[in-house]
């Protein structure tokens, strides 16, 4: 092996890549050739020097953000695609000649077995929420019918099938802890574009923690979540309300923290002081380490006012 | 109980939004770190991490399991990360840098290096050395050096041959160590 290939592998031994062998060969290698060793101790410095000078993570700030703004391309390419790229589909399906005449005939088809199937509500329905214990369930107005997809347009036998979306309006009524209640609310909180319906999905989970006194675990994380990655700081300020209602614990704590240290709008991260400094007063102690976070970020706040309210409250915790 | 990544892939390919999100939270900041360093910009990092994880949400309908989820996830960071370099070349007509602070020259700041230069602008010196890297040269070491990849998994995520990957680790080393001499 020559030399250059010694040098070549002084770096790999230093990235602990080489085998066995190699290495052992290395070794052996930089015993006779002192200048090699120490080409290797200059390439450890060199390492080093990168380690201890760029060694840091992604903050949690610049985390949230991202995830936040994920979060709404997603839901808006969501809503796109339900409305407009199905549409271009089976408009662009129904251009193509083979599909036009059968698309034709198929449309009456589709209206005649619409009527049958959606005329029994009771059908569709128990399909659609088929676990649903105590929710009373109705379908009011026709269904649509959309997205018409052909699984077998020629059979021998005369028959044809296919597949189709029907949407119909739905009526729930369930207590908060009926999963699927749940799971609808958590639906419209956290993935709904609409700013009013997530609004009015926050509303509706206080209204009812107000009367039931009752904490699900379910629909708290999702507020949680809202409050931490809603992109409309109305639904998230709804959302810290909510929490309010809710028996002060760790993970409220940290979200209020989370509010503290990643929520760009001041107002969000007063209403977070408060929501402490309320936690407080109803007997609440902070862990050490929860002081030490609102310490930190009380050296960090830029808006005046923030910081003031961070430093009273800091202050009343002591005394 | 915690759903393996596999479970969590299937509820997602079904429309489970909660599922998608509990699947990428286990990568996401490992992808914004790895972009953050390849970038240096906490902008040009949040656009990479969007465009990686859009590109995971529309093609996991057609992900194979052939591969490991983060593998994947990596395959499609190192290619964005690659575009995005490419973006950025042809967008910027006016160069980074004047042009007596040309980074393929002498050291950088080899004049006013002493001592007692501190811990930021050892930084700043590091991230300007990287400039100076080829994207396929900057992606290897930043992947080996910060995220301590091996090599072989590199090259998978590359998708190029491990003798490949040593070069430009080499590379990268050689140009990055000739720009920061007169720091060690």
């Amino acid at each position: 092996m020559k030399k250059e290939d010694y040098k070549t592998m002084l770096l790999l031994s230093m990235y602990d890549e080489l085998n066995e062998e190699e290495q052992s060969s290395l070794d052996k290698y930089l015993k006779t050739h002192p200048d090699l060793k120490s080409e290797l101790v200059e390439w450890q410095k060199f390492k080093s020097l990168i380690t201890e000078n760029m060694s840091g993570e992604a903050s949690e700030k610049l985390l949230m953000e991202a995830r936040q703004q994920l979060r709404s391309t997603i839901r808006n390419d969501r809503q796109k695609a339900s409305f407009v790229n199905q549409g271009f589909a089976l408009f662009e399906k129904f251009l193509q000649p083979a599909y036009a005449l059968i698309g034709v005939g198929l449309v009456g088809l589709g209206m005649v077995i619409g009527y049958f199937a959606f005329s029994s509500r009771q059908g569709l329905e128990s399909v659609v929420f088929q676990s649903k214990g105590n929710s009373d369930v109705s379908s009011a107005n026709s269904p649509k019918i959309s997205n018409v997809r052909f699984i077998e347009a020629n059979t021998h036998d005369g028959q044809i099938e296919f597949e189709f979306d029907a949407v119909s309006p739905m009526r729930v009524k369930g207590k908060i802890d009926d999963p699927q209640v749940q799971k609808i609310l958590t639906h419209a909180l956290l993935d709904e574009s609409n700013t009013g319906v997530r609004i009015s999905t926050v509303n509706a989970i206080g209204r009812q923690t107000e009367k039931t006194k009752s904490v699900d675990p379910v629909i708290k994380s999702a507020l949680v979540k809202s409050l931490q990655t809603d992109e409309n700081p109305g639904v998230r300020r709804e959302a810290l309300r909510v929490l309010q209602q809710y028996p002060f614990d760790n993970e409220i704590r940290d979200a209020l923290l989370s509010v503290l240290s990643h929520d760009k709008n001041s107002g969000m991260r007063v209403a977070a002081v408060n929501a402490f400094e309320i936690a407080r007063m109803d007997g609440n102690v902070l862990d050490q380490e929860s002081i030490k976070k609102l310490k930190q970020h009380m050296q960090k706040e830029q808006n005046n006012y923030v910081r003031n309210r961070e430093v009273n409250l800091v202050k009343e915790i002591y005394q | 109980m915690v759903s393996t990544d596999h479970e969590l892939i299937e509820q997602s390919k079904m429309g489970n939004m909660g599922a998608f999100e509990q699947l990428i939270f286990r990568y996401d900041k490992d992808v914004l770190t790895l972009a953050s360093r390849y970038t240096q910009s906490s902008d040009d990092a949040k656009d990479i991490y969007q465009e990686v994880f859009f590109r995971a949400y529309k093609g996991l309908k057609n992900f194979q399991a052939r591969s490991e989820f983060s593998t994947w996830l990596y395959r499609i960071t190192t290619n964005v990360c690659l575009t995005y370099h490419a973006r950025e070349k042809k967008r910027a007509e006016i160069p980074l840098y004047d042009s007596d602070s040309d980074l393929s020259c002498d050291p950088v700041g080899s004049e006013t290096s002493d001592a007692g230069i501190h811990g930021n602008e050892i930084s700043e010196r590091i991230q300007k050395a990287l400039t100076i890297l080829s994207p396929q040269q900057k992606i290897v070491f930043t992947l080996r050096h910060f995220h301590e990849y091996k090599l072989k998994d590199i090259a998978v995520v590359m998708d190029c041959a491990e003798g490949t990957v040593k070069k430009y680790l080499f590379e990268a080393m050689q140009k990055m160590r000739t720009q920061l001499k007169d720091l060690y």
